[in-house]
């Protein structure tokens, strides 16, 4: 399924990308971003012991600009570190866990601008993942597959016509289904980093 | 044109890099993980006096047919893990006995542990043995501490367990009648108190557990407490996962001085413990190493029992939280 999404979101870039260039060079962009995940766990009164999964990822992203406002691409998010946290979590996001845990995230992503603004831009995006999550207990790993939906709202500053700092992007996304160890279908993430234009104006 | 080589050039490589993450001897299934085995556990002691980690490791996992001699149980598996010497931190062995043991599990035909045997070399120092009734509920356990060097044997305990019911699986015991002929300040009647006023989330637990001589069962030596022991939620899936047991001494004159705290928290996930923390108030206290620390999952109502025989093996001797000497026990699983 996750190649079949690719080949088509291939084409479907290609294709634009093909039928823009009859007229203009695309307007591409590129991502780096640090991307913080929260998955929510069960409560006590479940018998897995899973609280909360939060790992801090490095995201890569690129985009084709379809107009202003409009930008089609692909994003890859995978952990740098990340705990389980099996006894208590209450937001201790860089508290060491009671298990290490990872999560990679890989899918398309459409971008909307909601501002064209000198400086302050918003912007909303709606993307697709392949989630893989992995948690990881010393001596076995439960590990899972998943497809997500979701979308983010987010908010960049422009640093000349190159350059742009994405202060903050917040998002959530579902789960197809729930983590099979634990009883949630959610993940809540926060983004921040910098977006560089390769082409002309954004 | 370039940007578009670009492009692409990125999109290959981004498919290129989203490789998997999720390994093929990954767990991705609840059945795939009830199939999985002890494989070792790990006794990690982390005290003001130092560190240790002591690794027990499986030696052989084999099945028997044998009929006991003494139980008359049909013996079908035998499981054999050899354990390091523990060292004088915190962890100890009840004999004493400091140096590489070998652990030997018996379990009978329907998968109930029945039998312990801990061997220094060739001499039986540790040895407890487990009964069940008809409803599969433990019964019995006889503990026989035995130190090697021609030491004479120290403990022999004969714990009867009785239930309110003998035609329904109680949810607990009623009493536990104790022989100690080497010792007969331990020999008595532990009385269970069920919990009546608990809250919805803690129905099914007790209240406390008196123990009292048999020449005056009215009159209580000391009681046994559970309490959230500094959890932050007592109300769990699994009963007795995480708290505290208080030993209340009923002689002496009673008052703070003679109120001793454990507490204990165990990361419980499908049925399996993943790991147990052990914390006791005193840098002192030391830890003796209990069966039910390794076979409360599979022993009924195992985690009780294990909750009873902390404080009944621990002899703690300090009465605060403020200890930070923590034993912790990870079980290592695989197929």
């Amino acid at each position: 399924m996750a190649n079949r999404i690719v080949l088509f979101f291939f084409l479907l870039c290609s294709s634009s990308t093909l039928s823009l260039a009859q007229f203009s060079l695309p307007r591409i962009d590129v991502e780096v971003k640090a991307h913080q995940t929260l998955i929510p766990g069960d409560d006590y009164n479940s018998p897995t012991s899973l609280k909360a999964i939060a790992t801090t990822n490095l995201l890569l992203a690129t985009h084709v600009q379809i107009n202003q406002y409009l930008a089609v691409g692909w994003y890859y998010s995978n952990s740098f570190r990340g705990s389980g946290y099996n006894t208590d979590f209450k937001g201790k996001f860089w508290k060491d866990g009671d298990s290490k845990a990872m999560t990679s995230l890989s899918g398309p992503d459409i971008r909307i601008s909601t501002g064209r603004a000198a400086k302050w831009r918003p912007y909303l995006s709606i993307n697709y993942a392949s989630a893989q999550v992995v948690e990881d207990k010393g001596s076995f790993r439960f590990s899972t597959k998943l497809a997500a939906v979701g979308g983010s709202i987010g908010i960049m500053r422009r640093y000349g016509n190159h350059l742009y700092w994405n202060v903050l992007e917040i998002g959530i996304k579902q789960f197809s289904q729930k983590l099979f160890w634990g009883n949630d279908s959610f993940l809540i993430d926060a983004k921040m980093g910098f977006t560089y234009n390769i082409g002309k104006k954004k | 044109m370039v940007h578009l080589k670009k492009f692409g050039v990125l999109l290959l490589l981004f498919t290129v890099i989203s490789c998997t993450i999720v390994k093929d001897s990954d767990v991705t299934s609840i059945d795939q993980f009830n199939k999985f085995k002890l494989k070792s556990f790990e006794i990690d002691q982390s005290t003001s006096s130092g560190s240790s980690s002591a690794l027990a490791t499986l030696k052989y996992d084999s099945v028997q047919n044998i009929i006991s001699k003494i139980s008359g149980y049909h013996i079908t598996r035998l499981v054999a893990y050899s354990l390091p010497p523990l060292g004088t931190k915190k962890m100890q062995l009840r004999s004493e006995t400091n140096l590489k043991t070998d652990l030997l599990f018996y379990y009978r035909d329907d998968g109930l542990p029945i039998t312990l045997f801990i061997l220094a070399g060739d001499s039986l120092v540790e040895s407890y043995r487990f009964y069940y009734n008809s409803l599969r509920q433990l019964a019995k356990v006889v503990t026989d501490i035995d130190p090697i060097d021609n030491k004479p044997e120290t403990i022999h305990y004969r714990d009867t367990i009785i239930y309110p019911s003998s035609t329904a699986a109680a949810a607990y015991p009623s009493s536990i009648k104790r022989n100690s002929p080497y010792d007969a300040s331990m020999a008595g009647t532990f009385t269970f108190t069920p919990c009546s006023t608990c809250p919805s989330s803690s129905t099914n637990r007790l209240s406390n557990i008196s123990f009292a001589y048999p020449s005056n069962l009215n009159q209580p030596i000391f009681q046994l407490y559970f309490n959230t022991g500094g959890c932050d939620n007592s109300s769990e899936y699994y009963p007795y996962q995480c708290g505290g047991v208080s030993k209340n001494n009923s002689t002496g004159g009673g008052g703070s001085s003679n109120s001793y705290q454990l507490s204990f928290r165990s990361d419980i996930t499908f049925n399996k413990t993943i790991s147990t923390s052990l914390t006791s108030a005193s840098v002192s206290d030391a830890y003796y190493f209990h069966p039910l620390m390794i076979l409360k999952d599979a022993i009924p109502q195992g985690s009780l029992y294990f909750w009873f025989y902390s404080i009944d093996w621990f002899q703690t001797t300090g009465n605060s939280l403020s200890n930070s000497d923590v034993v912790k026990i990870n079980f290592n699983y695989g197929k």
